[in-house]
């Protein structure tokens, strides 16, 4: 009887602590700047929903492409109907994992510098990557920053010739996200 | 209890668990957040590249502190032959401020050499076509404006009045996005003249545009426009008016756009091209045109994202 209610306890310890290790954010923060001498152009998507597990490492970004927003209002439509064509491709994803994750002990104020390696699907064209970041533990929450740059012509996305010199070959993208338990 | 099967009994079950959230957490996390990606309305956009589809007014408007300036020129007949270059020796032109008040307002004014013409308008989204989540099929804008004839009066010796001057227009612009090609548009359109030169004319034109835009690349495309006048015969100083008829070939450079036409339709205010038009397409009364427009964009407070780690 004494075995019966112990494995049963242990059992139901380990679905519990299971469960626990999954962090989410529906409104992580992804930004990116192309910096020319012509012009430069910012956008900021404020609805970028991702979700972590702390015990496996993986991660997955959602990106909804119509979420980025310009100051340019004609450089946003350009964006979303020239360039990212959302109409067909509404979505970027990202599925990857963080290298090295069990060295992450989650305790207050603790910092962590990171890669992340993983898939990245823009405009229907995958491409791996592999980036660094760091891991901020505050409280029981988990805040995340990533700086890393990007090409378009990797996710073919056509710049044609005529503005060639308004729009960087190098874009600057930033991401930060403020990760919270995900309860089931 | 036996205590070996019982040792086992509990191995197996603790392996099966864990095997059993380790192959769910594969796709747990890519379903997790197809189910968070909030579904939504998302409007259509870019249904023509300018606010103009040739010479009539589009479904597009300026976005808020956008400015747009704009010069139109029509030149003369190309039967006028080589003497005349083809009508490249005589030119009416156009130009405008367009600015965007808030998204869905615009409002712009101008002036035409036609008749010395100022002009002044405003332009009001009212439904816009949507997909995604409660999608809607239409784009619905009105356009209403006034017109003022500034040419000296011809006779100074009877009484004239101001009033004289002003012509009105009202219009409803319905358009559709088809698909990344094709783009259609409905517009009926009101017209009055508050004077007219005959009394057999009447003052008021009833139209109903159609126009549509086939884009070939990202950045140009061809587009037609049809003025059909319901009182086609009335409007005009004889009975020969025609309905106005164009094609055009727009070209999009950043923020630039060209619009390149040929058009029977001289003219390029509203009151103008669909009161004065009597050229035929079948006797070469057709003129080559462009319309340019700049987009300018007005400082905008830029609402910075605001970095937690700073």
């Amino acid at each position: 009887m004494k075995r019966l209610v112990i494995s049963i306890i242990l059992i139901f310890s380990l679905l519990f602590a299971y469960s626990q290790q999954k962090y989410y954010c529906k409104n992580a923060y992804i930004g990116f700047i192309s910096e020319t001498p012509f012009i430069t152009l910012k956008a900021q998507n404020k609805t970028v929903v991702t979700f972590i597990n702390m015990n496996s490492g993986e991660v997955v970004f959602g990106v909804v492409m119509r979420g980025f927003k310009f100051k340019q209002a004609l450089a946003e439509e350009h964006f979303y109907e020239n360039y990212a064509e959302t109409d067909i491709f509404p979505q970027a994803k990202f599925k990857g994992k963080i290298l090295d994750f069990s060295k992450i002990v989650l305790i207050d104020k603790n910092e962590y510098e990171v890669e992340v390696e993983g898939e990245l699907t823009i405009h229907g064209v995958t491409q791996s990557i592999k980036e660094k970041g760091n891991l901020i533990i505050k409280k029981n929450k988990i805040f995340a920053k990533s700086t890393f740059i990007l090409h378009p012509e990797d996710y073919e996305i056509k710049i044609p010739t005529i503005v060639r010199d308004k729009i960087a070959s190098e874009i600057i993208v930033r991401i930060e996200v403020l990760y919270e338990p995900y309860i089931d | 209890m036996n205590c070996i099967n019982f040792r086992y009994l509990l191995i197996v079950i603790a392996l099966s668990v864990i095997s059993l959230y380790s192959f769910s957490q594969q796709d747990e996390l890519d379903s997790l957040l197809n189910l968070n990606i909030k579904d939504q309305p998302v409007p259509v956009i870019a249904t023509f590249k300018s606010t103009r589809i040739i010479t009539g007014h589009s479904i597009e408007r300026m976005q808020q502190n956008d400015l747009d300036f704009r010069i139109s020129h029509r030149f003369g007949k190309l039967n006028t032959g080589s003497y005349e270059l083809f009508g490249l020796d005589y030119s009416s032109s156009y130009f405008s401020l367009e600015y965007g008040i808030f998204d869905w307002l615009m409002a712009g004014a101008g002036r035409a050499t036609y008749e010395k013409t100022f002009n002044g308008f405003i332009k009001a989204s009212i439904l816009r076509q949507s997909t995604g989540k409660k999608s809607f099929p239409v784009s619905v804008s009105y356009l209403t404006g006034i017109y003022v004839n500034s040419l000296k009066y011809s006779d100074t010796s009877r009484t004239n009045y101001f009033s004289s001057r002003l012509s009105y227009i009202h219009q409803l612009l319905i358009a559709k996005k088809i698909n990344r090609k094709i783009s259609l548009q409905l517009s009926p359109v009101l017209i009055h003249r508050n004077m007219v030169k005959y009394s057999s004319m009447n003052n008021d034109i009833y139209s109903l545009g159609i126009g549509g835009r086939y884009k070939l690349t990202n950045r140009t495309s061809l587009n037609f426009e049809y003025f059909l006048i319901n009182n086609v015969k009335d409007v005009g100083v004889s009975e020969n008016n025609t309905f106005p008829l164009s094609i055009g070939f727009d070209i999009e450079t950043g923020s630039h756009v060209f619009q390149l036409m040929l058009t029977n339709a001289p003219t390029m205010t509203e009151n103008a091209f669909l009161g004065t038009t009597n050229g035929s397409w079948k006797n070469g009364d057709i003129h080559f045109g462009f319309n340019i427009t700049r987009v300018f964009t007005l400082n905008k407070k830029e609402k910075e994202y605001e970095a937690i780690s700073d």
